[in-house]
């Protein structure tokens, strides 16, 4: 066997030009593979890690009529908020999980200085709460993060740029009241951030809680909770947390978990990942176009020689096991050279990434939650796949040929021209 | 003497469509060991056939082929290559050595095929290829060879692993007269040094006379057998 592999390995150099013309066409596959791969998880995985860190928390708490009129219409009823949340706090209270309660409300905010008005979410958080659960301190890049009881606001660094708005300015929000009153805030401009996520990014502000639950007459009461789990299974908290809330006649409140938040964007994500490797496959098949025709050719150019070895007592299995390890042989080398190359492009992806800014900044929106650099993953299994893959395929599309040539009488392959 | 082959009534018919083709025709022939014979005629006689039955590449459509007294006829594709594996040398007409592998590689191929290791490899090849008067050349590929150094090359493989027997199908018939009448010669020095037994087909007069048996085929059916 170790003669058959050695001959088989001979053999690929036979035609030098046509077999590095279809390494390379594999090479080209499995490395358009690695990258590609690499990257949609990568910004999937990255999407996920913002969502929930800037958005969505792991699990929400939400009255059921303000999460419908929410998800279905995309209003934040104030009226149908959470009725004394610090209540519901004490109730879910555990070392598992951090909780933070918000009020989100529509509201357009004016720059004083330049008249500027852009539509915004304002969310009213607890700064002490809402830093172990989100992660929006981390984003800051000057001035500071909210301090409680103060008229402060922060904002994203493209609602800045879009409001003219900077450190100290004075913005107004103007909105309505839990009772449908029209209301105006003055606040101003303590931080400003620059959240990996665009649509916190773009549209959201964020103002003490207590000032938010002041100003808008929210007695004690906040559109959501938000919790983080520190250690432990997402729907088995869920479902703990779904049990003590009924189990206290608070039917009115749900647990949403993230996924259920996310669910379009997710749904989205996992649509071009499956566009994606659809065009990937037909690379794959592209390259196994040009491998069966290098293997058919291959063969039947060696007709007559397989006849001679055949006559020499070379066995059917043997002349068999040649061409499949040849096959492998070039999906070995296309393989390795692949994998070489997605390595590097994949290398500058992870540690380099790939900058989008300008297409965040010029609020495009392309659904996932990643600005500025988009970062490739260290994805093993990928390159496994497309190693184990591109052997397999080309040894296996050997097998073909190869059958039809042993199938000949010797001696009609030896007449063959 | 020992017989090593013997054809017992051998016919072989081809089918084209609903015409029968009688290619051999009760053909009775043994060789004994060390024996040097020219399967003769002109072209379509059954000399090709009847190698190709002799070399086991085919089966005859009745009779038997003894080699070394082992009934070959009734045996399946692989004991037919294992046959032709320890038992037979061959050499083409167009020499069919493998464009890929050097001469040293070429003449290798049927040991490696055995699965001998590559010290008794090399001192078989070495030795052989010194025999056949190529010693030097053993790195060159058939490219980088004359015709007669190719043929040579067929020969070396066809005797490096010591078959019973030797079928060389016109084995000058591609060569120029003085070199085939080179590789005559060492095809006999070698029937006589090494005492191969050589059964080789011509139509060519000149290489029948260097024959010590001739065997003349007459649409498919032996005409004559002399020995001389």
């Amino acid at each position: 066997m170790r003669f058959i592999i050695r001959f088989a390995f001979k053999n690929i150099w036979r035609y030098k030009r046509r077999t590095i013309i279809t390494f390379t066409a594999i090479s080209i596959g499995i490395a358009a593979f690695v990258v590609m791969d690499s990257l949609l998880k990568g910004v999937h995985y990255e999407s996920m890690r913002n969502f929930i860190d800037y958005e969505s928390s792991h699990l929400k708490i939400y009255n059921n009529e303000f999460y419908k009129e929410m998800s279905d219409e995309g209003f934040l009823l104030l009226d149908k908020a959470i009725d004394n949340y610090e209540s519901i706090e004490r109730l879910i209270k555990s070392d598992d999980i951090s909780v933070a309660p918000r009020i989100n409300f529509r509201a357009s905010i004016v720059n004083e200085n330049t008249s500027d008005e852009r539509p915004f979410t304002v969310v009213g958080i607890d700064p002490d709460k809402d830093k172990n659960v989100y992660k929006l301190p981390h984003a800051i890049i000057s001035g500071r993060f909210l301090k409680a009881g103060e008229r402060g606001v922060i904002i994203g660094r493209m609602s800045a740029k879009k409001l003219e708005a900077k450190l100290g300015d004075t913005l107004t929000i103007l909105t309505r009241t839990k009772n449908d009153t029209y209301q105006t805030i003055s606040v101003d401009v303590v931080g400003i951030m620059d959240p990996p996520n665009p649509d916190i990014n773009r549209t959201f502000a964020y103002i003490p809680l207590d000032v938010a639950d002041n100003d808008l007459d929210m007695m004690g009461s906040v559109t959501e909770i938000g919790i983080r789990i520190k250690n432990g299974n997402i729907d088995k908290i869920l479902n703990r947390l779904d049990g003590i809330l009924k189990a206290n006649n608070l039917s009115q409140l749900e647990v949403i978990s993230w996924k259920e938040l996310g669910k379009d964007w997710l749904t989205l994500s996992r649509t071009k990942i499956t566009g994606s490797y659809i065009l990937i496959f037909v690379v794959f098949i592209i390259s196994a176009v040009g491998v069966i025709n290098t293997m058919l050719m291959s063969v039947f150019e060696r007709i007559r020689e397989i006849g001679m070895m055949r006559a020499l007592g070379m066995r059917d299995t043997e002349v068999l096991w040649s061409f499949i390890f040849e096959g492998a042989a070039i999906g070995l080398f296309g393989a390795l050279l692949g994998i070489f190359m997605g390595f590097i492009l994949n290398f500058y992806l992870v540690y380099h990434g790939w900058d989008m800014s300008h297409i965040y900044d010029e609020d495009v929106d392309i659904g996932y939650r990643i600005t500025n650099i988009v970062r490739g993953i260290w994805d093993i299994g990928a390159y496994v796949f497309a190693f184990v893959f591109s052997v397999i395929i080309p040894a296996l599309i050997s097998i073909y040929p190869s059958r039809k040539a042993i199938k000949m009488e010797i001696t009609q392959a030896l007449r063959t021209a | 003497m020992q017989i090593l082959l013997s054809l017992v009534n051998i016919n072989k018919n081809y089918e084209d469509g609903n015409i029968v083709v009688y290619a051999l025709k009760d053909i009775n022939m043994e060789v004994e060991k060390g024996e040097f014979t020219a399967i003769a005629g002109p072209s379509g006689s059954g000399k090709s056939t009847l190698l190709n039955l002799i070399g086991c590449l085919d089966k005859p459509s009745s009779g038997k082929v003894f080699i070394s007294g082992i009934d070959t006829s009734t045996y399946s594709k692989k004991e037919l290559a294992n046959i032709r594996r320890e038992k037979i040398g061959f050499v083409f007409q167009s020499f069919n050595l493998i464009p890929i592998l050097t001469a040293f590689e070429n003449v290798a191929f049927p040991l490696s095929l055995l699965g001998q290791n590559g010290d008794s490899i090399e001192r078989k090849v070495k030795g052989i290829l010194n025999v056949v008067g190529l010693g030097g050349l053993e790195n060159r590929y058939p490219r980088e060879l004359s015709g007669g150094q190719q043929q040579r090359v067929a020969i070396a493989r066809a005797l490096v692993k010591e078959p019973s027997i030797i079928l060389a199908d016109e084995p000058t018939a591609n060569l120029d007269s003085a070199t085939g009448a080179e590789i005559l010669n060492l095809m006999k020095e070698l029937n006589v040094q090494k005492e191969a037994t050589f059964i080789f087909s011509t139509h060519d007069p000149a290489v029948m006379d260097r024959a010590k048996r001739v065997v003349r085929l007459h649409d498919g059916q032996i005409s004559s057998d002399e020995r001389k």
